[in-house]
């Protein structure tokens, strides 16, 4: 099977959506695979609007402000070159999303309306009412419904991600349909993963199969370089699946922005370089019938342990020993219950047996990828030994910019994760001491 | 904690018959639907204390904007995250929406919907959209009307309480016509209005609408779709009038 000039997404949220419409335009056919059916993600709950610095209001706003509250709030442990490029697209992209249909915010005298957010000193956050992430999802749909009566965009809907194979630098995703529950592969040379999934049980299954993490006691996502390539050649990660950019999510109206910048920088850099997008399907047979054999083993488990409530307590775990503030001896207890946890997987039991729709056979193979999700984020916890951002611990509650100004990056290994750090990018905008305010936590 | 006696209609298969099982569960009174169906998961035993395989349902936000998890409960088309269980008369009985084909359980193929929209063309027709992100276009829209219009999440609320929507009527039901609207008012719409009612006015467009009004009254965001329906109406029929006399 041969076929020209194709791309692989996975994802149905803002970033996968723009990525794929983006090669779409360039007349690139798109495969868009995904859990849920288009019409549906997650991304709605994204709060707050866009920012883009226009200076519309004559407040004294400018790219470099936003690009320095910015930072600011990723404290200081963000690339700054791409961080800028993003303040630097902010108002082309809303240029994009308002052509398309967006119903943003309107002043009196109809033009946009900038406003000013908690966490800022200048007016720049454009909503569109209540639920921005809602208007632009449903804008960027209608779009790809439009490439779909085209036949540009095909439509994956309804698929659990399994695994991807790695074979002659063509990759194949695995991948079941949760509704006849058949599993297939998806053959192409060069893949995006956009959305990280429910708990980021996808970013798991990724890191378990050899891509680097990279700061996962701040949520983090896959490891990317600038182009949003990880460490392994042709598997391209962007919006809430890559690192990057997420330190700046927390100052409002940045979230958005990142999704859509890392969408349009990732398809951009992938066309420029011309890749040959032609993907052959090469011996693979093997691994779907291994695959197939999990999924039959999976279904004939008769243990004791529930699988959700097994879930309930790792949520339990997270919440009490993992979240903030963060305390030595409390992580080490979360790490060996877990281990715990992960016995007690073994001895799990499924109360559905139908090979129809089996939601709860997805539910038991997603669940041992938690785990494994949960590893790394306490080993990153315990080795970070400061405060900076969402990572707060009670022991070492100063911000240690000598040891810890670093990106964590860490290594799939089942005897336990491995830890590296890597140097942040601050090149543009150097460290002051300034600003840094300190929350006591109780 | 409250015991909620809850009857649920299950299906194992789009063609396999379906049949109402019975839970007993302990609840705090706060909860919702789908918080009790979470609770039946955990313990999949119906009222009898046999185990059974644990229902299967579709739902993702929980704060009524992806439009998941449209049921019909009590007889009435609710989306389950917004129900509290202490509002429901109890045993509370929850179904799959009837107009569309079940997969299994409580989850329907709405893929309707999305048929609707690709056959109405409800986009806006622009090249270079995100090529080129240097062209400008100023949005002279009513803002309010269309905030209103795209929060339309696409649920099926309106087409499982018409009708018109039956095997023996092509209409494609108000939720397409609500979006044909707010493309219509963006200011790139407006360009393209001849397309948009030459649309509406084919098979399955503005002409199945019987004006039932029970659409407005089921929907979850309160979109003012008879409102729309009427003003659509009027605009096809001066369209279709303009394009005889000229």
């Amino acid at each position: 099977m041969t076929e020209k000039k194709h791309i692989v997404i996975w994802g149905n949220g803002i970033a996968a959506l723009t990525a794929a419409l983006r090669f779409a335009e360039e007349g690139i056919t798109v495969k868009i695979v995904c859990e849920t059916s288009l019409l549906r993600s997650i991304d709605v709950l994204i709060p707050h609007g866009i920012n883009a610095a226009t200076n519309y209001w004559n407040d004294g706003d400018s790219i470099t402000n936003h690009f320095e509250e910015s930072v600011e709030c990723a404290g200081h442990l963000i690339s700054q070159s791409l961080l800028y490029k993003m303040c630097e697209q902010a108002p082309k992209i809303i240029n994009f999303l308002e052509r398309a249909g967006v119903p943003f915010d309107r002043t009196v005298e109809k033009e946009l309306f900038f406003q000013k957010t908690a966490d800022s000193d200048f007016k720049r956050c454009v909503p569109a009412g209540p639920h921005t992430a809602q208007k632009i999802l449903k804008v960027l749909q209608s779009q790809l419904l439009r490439f779909e009566s085209k036949k540009l965009i095909t439509c994956f809907e309804g698929y659990e991600f399994l695994r991807h194979i790695e074979n002659e630098n063509t990759h194949s995703l695995v991948v079941q349909n949760i509704k006849n529950q058949e599993i297939t592969a998806i053959p192409t040379q060069t893949v995006i993963f956009a959305d990280p999934g429910w708990q980021h049980h996808c970013l798991a299954a990724l890191f378990e199969q050899g891509v680097f993490l990279a700061n996962p006691e701040f949520s983090g996502g896959l490891w990317t370089g600038e182009t949003f390539e990880t460490n392994k050649k042709g598997i391209y990660a962007i919006g809430d699946c890559s690192f990057r950019l997420k330190g700046a999510k927390p100052l409002q109206g940045n979230y958005l922005l990142g999704l859509l910048f890392s969408a349009l920088e990732c398809s951009c850099n992938i066309i420029q370089n011309k890749k040959t997008f032609v993907a052959e399907n090469n011996k693979i047979e093997v691994y779907l019938n291994r695959e197939q054999e999990n999924w039959q083993a999976l279904l004939d488990l008769t243990g004791p342990e529930n699988s959700y409530r097994l879930f309930d307590e790792w949520e339990q775990i997270m919440i009490q020993k993992v979240d903030c503030p963060r305390r030595e001896d409390r992580l080490l207890e979360a790490s060996q219950e877990i281990k715990k946890l992960k016995d007690r997987f073994l001895r799990v039991g499924l109360n559905d047996h139908k090979t129809w729709m089996n939601t709860e056979s997805v539910f038991v193979r997603r669940l041992p990828r938690l785990f494994s999700l949960a590893e790394a984020r306490i080993a990153g916890a315990l080795y970070r030994q400061e405060s900076r951002g969402t990572h707060q611990r009670k022991d070492y509650p100063e911000r240690d910019d000598n040891r810890f100004l670093k990106t964590t990056k860490v290594k799939f290994n089942p005897a336990g994760p491995e830890i590296f750090y890597e140097n942040c990018d601050d090149s543009l905008y150097p460290l002051k001491n300034t600003k840094y305010q300190k929350i006591e936590v109780a | 904690m409250t015991l909620i006696h809850l009857k649920i209609k299950r299906q194992d298969k789009p063609e396999s018959p379906s049949y109402f099982e019975n839970f007993q569960i302990m609840a705090e009174s706060g909860a919702t639907i789908i918080s009790a169906l979470q609770i039946i998961r955990k313990n999949p035993r119906n009222i009898s204390g046999k185990v059974v395989a644990p229902v299967v349902w579709e739902s993702l936000c929980h704060k009524n904007l992806c439009g998941s998890c449209t049921l019909i409960i009590n007889g009435k088309v609710r989306q389950a995250c917004q129900v509290l269980l202490k509002d429901c008369t109890q045993p509370i009985v929850i179904e799959p929406l009837k107009k569309f084909p079940v997969i299994r359980d409580l989850v329907v193929d709405r893929y309707f919907l999305r048929q609707a929209q690709e056959k109405m063309t409800a986009w806006n027709d622009l090249d270079a959209m995100i090529t080129n992100l240097e062209l400008e276009q100023k949005n002279q829209i009513d803002s309010e009307q269309a905030l209103t219009l795209a929060g339309c999440h696409s649920c099926g609320a309106c087409l499982e309480s018409c009708p018109q929507i039956n095997t023996n009527s092509s209409f494609l039901g108000p939720a397409v016509i609500a979006a044909q609207q707010f493309y219509l008012t963006s200011t790139l719409g407006q360009k393209q209005k001849s397309r948009f009612l030459s649309a509406l006015m084919e098979e399955g467009g503005i002409a199945g609408c019987s004006n039932a009004q029970n659409c407005v009254r089921h929907c979850p965001k309160e979109l003012p779709l008879t409102t729309v329906l009427a003003k659509i109406s009027r605009e096809t029929n001066h369209f279709a009038l303009k394009k005889i006399f000229g």
